[in-house]
Parts: C-alpha cells; sequence; structure tokens
C-alpha cells in the first residue's frame, strides 16, 4: 500500500502537455502576444497552434483577442488569471515530484564489529 | 534521469521566457546600420584626415537618416518575420528616451567641448553606451548561446568603459575613439540578431 507522503503530487494534464506547456511559457513573460510570435517560439504549425490556442482558451487560461489592423485580422493571446495560477501550480508540483524522485541519503550505520582475528597478545 | 528531464523542461522555460521577456532588445538588425555607418565614417575619416570639428555635422546627419528611413522599415520588417509582443509599461522605456535625448544634446556640446580640448569630446558617445550595454546584462538562463551573450555584452562594456576612459589619456582622435566604439557595437547588435534568429527557429527551443 502506498504511504499518503509518497503518492505522486497531481499533474494538471492540460498544463502538462508540451505545446500547450511551451505556450503558456512564452504568455507567462509578456502582457501579450501575437499568433506569429508565438508559432515562430514553439515552432507548432498554424493548425496545431490554433487547436492549442482554442483549448487553452476553453479551458479558461488564456484570453484571445482579435483585432482588425491595416485590413488584416491579428490574433492575440495573454494569458488570465486562472492560467498563470495554474502555471505556477504546475511547477510547484513538478517541483514537488521531482523532490520525491530524489534518492533519500543514506544514513550512516553503525555496522556491527566484526570479530577481531588477530591474535591477542600474549600475556605472560 | 527523470529529474534531468524536469530540469531540461524548466531551462526550456526560462529560455521562452528570456526570448519573449527580451524580445525588443534581441532585434539586433534595429541599428546594425547606424553602428556600421558610423565606422565607415570613422575609418574614412581617419584615413583621409578628415577635420574632427565635422563630425558633429556629418553624425547628425546619419541619426537623421539612420530615424527617419531605417528604423520604422526594420521594425514594420521584424515585426512582420517574427511577430509582435506586448510588454506591460516599463521604466526602461522612459529611460531610453531620455537617452535619446541626452544623445542629441550632448553631440552638439561635444562641438564645443572639442574646441576647448580635442581629447575630451566624447562625452556623447555615454549616453549611447548606457543606451546599449544594459540590454543584455540580464542574469541568463542555463542556455550556452544566451550565457554567451551575456559574456559579449559584459567584454564589450568593459572594453568601452576603458576606451572612453582611456582615450582622453592616450590622445586618441574621435575619428579612431568612435570607430572602436561602433565596431564593438556592431558586432554586439549583429550577435543579437542572430541569437534571436536561433532561438526563434521553433525547434531548438521547443519542448516537444
Amino acid at each position: 500500500m502506498i504511504e499518503p507522503e509518497q503518492r505522486m503530487p497531481a499533474i494538471d494534464r492540460l498544463v502538462h502537455e508540451p505545446a500547450r506547456l511551451t505556450i503558456l511559457c512564452v504568455l507567462a513573460a509578456c502582457e501579450r502576444a501575437d499568433f506569429l510570435f508565438l508559432e515562430r517560439a514553439t515552432g507548432l504549425t498554424r493548425g496545431n497552434l490554433s487547436v492549442q490556442l482554442s483549448r487553452l482558451e476553453d479551458a479558461g487560461l488564456i484570453e484571445i483577442e482579435k483585432i482588425i489592423l491595416r485590413k488584416r485580422t491579428l490574433t492575440t493571446a495573454s494569458l488570465a488569471r486562472r492560467g498563470r495560477q495554474a502555471l505556477d501550480s504546475y511547477w510547484q508540483a513538478m517541483e514537488a515530484m521531482r523532490a520525491q524522485g530524489q534518492p533519500r541519503p543514506a544514513k550512516a550505520v553503525r555496522s556491527p564489529r566484526r570479530p577481531s582475528t588477530r591474535p591477542a597478545p600474549a600475556t605472560t | 534521469m527523470y529529474s534531468d528531464a524536469l530540469r531540461s523542461a524548466i531551462r526550456r522555460g526560462d529560455q521562452f521566457g528570456y526570448v519573449t521577456r527580451h524580445f525588443r532588445d534581441l532585434q539586433g538588425l534595429r541599428y546594425v546600420p547606424l553602428w556600421a555607418a558610423w565606422l565607415v565614417l570613422s575609418v574614412f575619416a581617419e584615413a583621409t584626415q578628415l577635420p574632427e570639428r565635422r563630425f558633429v555635422e556629418i553624425n547628425m546627419l546619419i541619426v537623421v537618416a539612420f530615424c527617419a528611413a531605417w528604423l520604422p522599415w526594420i521594425i514594420r520588417w521584424y515585426r512582420l518575420h517574427y511577430g509582435t509582443v506586448t510588454e506591460g509599461p516599463s521604466r526602461s522605456d522612459t529611460l531610453r528616451m531620455y537617452l535619446f535625448m541626452c544623445f542629441l544634446l550632448a553631440l552638439p556640446a561635444s562641438l564645443f567641448i572639442h574646441s576647448l580640448d580635442r581629447y575630451q569630446a566624447y562625452g556623447y558617445l555615454w549616453p549611447v553606451f548606457i543606451f546599449v550595454l544594459p540590454s543584455g546584462l540580464h542574469l541568463p538562463p542555463a542556455n550556452l548561446p544566451i550565457r554567451v551573450r551575456f559574456l559579449v555584452y559584459l567584454a564589450a562594456g568593459l572594453a568601452l568603459l576603458l576606451l572612453i576612459g582611456c582615450a582622453p589619456v592616450l590622445h586618441l582622435s574621435v575619428w579612431r575613439v568612435q570607430a572602436s566604439f561602433s565596431g564593438t557595437l556592431l558586432v554586439v547588435s549583429l550577435y543579437d540578431h542572430w541569437l534571436l534568429s536561433r532561438l526563434l527557429n521553433g525547434t531548438h527551443g521547443s519542448f516537444l
């Protein structure tokens, strides 16, 4: 049976997925970033990036805004407060997991004294 | 092994944060023509023994051409190729504006100083120094090219401090000081652009 202290912390699967984690990390470092920057930073295809952004928006982690700028649609994304909390919790959980995964330092155990094989000094 | 994977993920997270936070600072091509023009001008002037008193007018012309023609174009080019990142209002923007104004005032003032002592006329380089160098001196995440950027900025900063500090003592001409100054900043700016294109090509930085 697993001890409560040995249980792994819960990981948010929505954040844990690499593409979405990348997007969240980028957005956490700025106020707002546009679609092109996210595309360049994450290396995702446009379709994949669009899907991942929609998922994050549906979960309320990011906010997407579309504006018309010089007859072109500019899509920008920003991290919602809930998204920032989710990202912080995720890193905390990962840190906790790392701490649990560390090998515990071996306690110094005193080995039982072996019987001496030396011959006892002769007494006269 | 798991710990290594996690450490690697954290490192990549830091890397994304770095490139996003310093996106504008890494746009090195913004200033390349200014440094290149200064370098070419200084080398040419030194070689042809152009009178030192002309440096203010020529530098002013270069700065005006740079701000009017190059800067709007390159900002648009970066926006179309790398996208845009909006940062919150920061004190560094205000500081940069003040430094630019200081530079515009210091350049003509240098002419007056030059008439008093020709080896003390480098004052206009100080605002440029403070404008450019601190942008690269941030604590870098564990990524080799980003750490190299930090070291390049540190080395350039020390070299330029030494140059501006020692130039009056060594009796270096304005053209020679400006050539060394702009040559160093040219290298720094080119490295910035190379780093940006490397970090934003999508494959080096991804968690995937």
